[in-house]
């Protein structure tokens, strides 16, 4: 019997290997900080469409929408980086806490705010007054749409038709 | 004619052994790059004030090295006494934006500074507090105050004393969240509450006081006429309106809150930003909340009626970029106060009004280009003031009359 199992618990084991290297290399490596010229230059050297949720560890509604929009991403087989920005630590502060959940670990990249909050709010954009998630859907060359809270199909399907 | 080259076997073993090598590889290349260049938070600004029944006024914050301290002045904060570090055990103290140490004076010689203690899982919290009974020259070690011991979310509370010198506390709670046979069917959290008769030494039952309130904002409360506690707070009406909600503490729960603000500003979202209430000289109540109306996010000012409902039409602070507004009256003297970053610093700016919210003037009353907390009123007797911590300091603002 365990010879006539072996190779489909080998397949599973492999199968489980793969999802799972999948998912760590996808994950973020690291805290990056999202300072005073972050946004500008984000933008500015932006090859390919890219979703950013600006977060905060007392958002109850930040997880699902990060993996509302993980999965939609993977459903619309769209060539995009998803990114989040956590509004309330500072790089460095908690890292390693940041890195283990699991709704930051579907972004590819992560930031955390490196200074004053308004301040930075003010430079992404002076009309957004700190509510989370608050989502920037971006294409190359073109301006952003913000949605507070989770984007609805329309938000992405008009994302998604102004990539092409 | 198939040719095989390999057994099958082989091939899932082979297929096996690439995952495991790619998994490994990727989790040393995440090891590589995990980040850990520590860096030293920005201060933790948030601080509760409030004035002693002797006419010194009290500060409660953490000091740069986090340290729970109370600091005090006895010109109305022209000078400071030394800061007094206070003992908190191994408690992590949440003092950024909505979440601030408070601190409250009641009758006889009691005392108490409160403040939500952050646990290790995320979104969970502990509603903390220390108590004194000899007018705040010694404190107890930090306690719990409700009932509930999950490690799910009591946070965002408010203290207060009532006109007969009972504590009431009230906070965000999620216990009915987690036991929602479905937990993304249920809207936001809820607002529990407590009562103590005797200065914060025993609590009465966790009440609660209404289900499906917002998850993330403070709430607001206000001495009603007859010497209860009225509380304001963000509510989440169904399916998503994320408006303001109304309650008399002590009256019997309903079905649905009093809605207080009609922005209907429908959002899955958090806005950090908790409402503010002070009672009218005219009867009924001042209120300022942050919400979303018709595409137009605002800081709004309204009136509410006796039982919490909306008066006339809300208008907009004259400052597009007001947030984080609160107001305190004294008879018809009402000082709505908010900040506001231009660009280049943020503005502390105040509208007044000696006629019980009839009329306002605007007054700016400081700027700065340094970090800082949202602002603070409190009250001496008939006049009224605004404290506004920033990195350098404590700025206190004679507001009225």
């Amino acid at each position: 019997m365990s010879t006539l199992c072996f190779p489909k618990l080998a397949a599973a084991a492999g199968l489980i290997a793969l999802v799972a290297g999948w998912q760590v290399a996808a994950a973020p490596r690291g805290i990056e900080p999202f300072a005073a010229g972050t946004w500008g230059a984000l933008q500015s050297s932006l090859k390919k469409p890219a979703l950013v949720v600006f977060s905060s560890t007392s958002c109850g509604n930040c997880p699902a929408v990060m993996e509302q929009l993980s999965a939609e991403l993977r459903r619309r087989h769209v060539d995009g980086t998803l990114m989040a920005v956590v509004t309330d630590m500072a790089p460095g502060e908690d890292d390693a806490h940041l890195l283990r959940q699991a709704h930051y670990r579907v972004a590819e990249r992560l930031f955390a705010f490196d200074g004053q909050a308004p301040a930075l709010r003010h430079a992404v954009n002076p009309a957004w007054r700190g509510a989370t998630p608050y989502v920037g859907l971006l294409v190359p060359g073109q301006p952003v749409r913000w949605v507070t809270g989770a984007p609805s199909a329309a938000d992405l399907d008009a994302w998604a038709a102004a990539r092409r | 004619m198939t040719i095989r080259l390999f057994p099958a076997r082989w091939r899932t073993i082979a297929l096996a052994l690439l995952g495991a090598l790619y998994a490994s590889a990727a989790l040393a290349q995440h090891a590589e790059h995990a980040p850990a260049k520590p860096k030293k938070r920005a201060p933790a600004l948030a601080m509760g004030a409030a004035f002693a029944p002797s006419g010194e006024l009290w500060v409660v914050a953490l000091d740069e090295q986090q340290r729970l301290t109370v600091q005090t002045s006895a010109d109305e904060g022209k000078t400071w006494a030394a800061p007094r570090v206070l003992a908190r055990g191994d408690d992590a103290i949440s003092a950024d934006g909505e979440n601030r140490p408070k601190i409250a004076f009641g009758p006889s010689g009691q005392v108490v500074i409160s403040y939500t203690q952050p646990l290790a899982r995320p979104y969970t919290g502990a509603i903390r507090m220390l108590r004194s009974t000899d007018g705040g020259r010694s404190f107890s070690a930090p306690f719990t105050v409700h009932a509930d011991r999950q490690v799910i979310t009591h946070r965002f509370e408010s203290i207060a004393f009532d006109a007969q010198g009972t504590l009431h506390t009230l906070w965000v709670d999620k216990r009915d969240l987690e036991a929602a046979a479905s937990k993304k069917d249920y809207r936001g959290a809820a607002i529990y509450r407590n009562e103590s008769r005797d200065g914060g030494a025993s609590f009465g039952p966790d009440i609660k006081l209404a289900e499906h309130s917002c998850e993330c904002c403070r709430i607001a409360l206000a001495p009603s006429p007859d010497g209860r506690l009225a509380a304001m707070w963000r509510h989440v009406f169904a399916p998503n309106q994320r408006d303001h909600a109304f309650a008399l503490l002590g009256e019997a729960p309903k079905a649905e809150p009093v809605r207080a603000s009609q922005d209907r500003w429908a959002v899955d979202a958090c806005p950090h930003h908790g409402p503010g209430l002070t009672p009218a000289a005219q009867g009924g109540y001042h209120a300022v909340w942050f919400g979303e109306r018709a595409g137009v996010a605002a800081a709004r000012y309204g009136r509410l009626a006796a039982d919490g409902s909306p008066q006339g039409e809300a208008q907009p602070l004259p400052d597009e970029g007001a947030e984080h507004a609160d107001l305190i009256s004294a008879g018809a003297t009402l000082a709505i106060v908010w900040r506001s970053y231009d660009g280049q610093a943020t503005r502390l700016r105040a509208w007044l009004s000696r006629d019980d919210g009839r009329s306002f003037s605007l007054q700016e009353l400081d700027a700065s280009p340094d970090d800082n907390d949202h602002p603070r009123l409190v009250r001496r007797g008939e006049r009224l003031f605004a404290l506004w911590r920033t990195t350098k300091g404590i700025h206190v603002h004679a507001l009225l009359p």
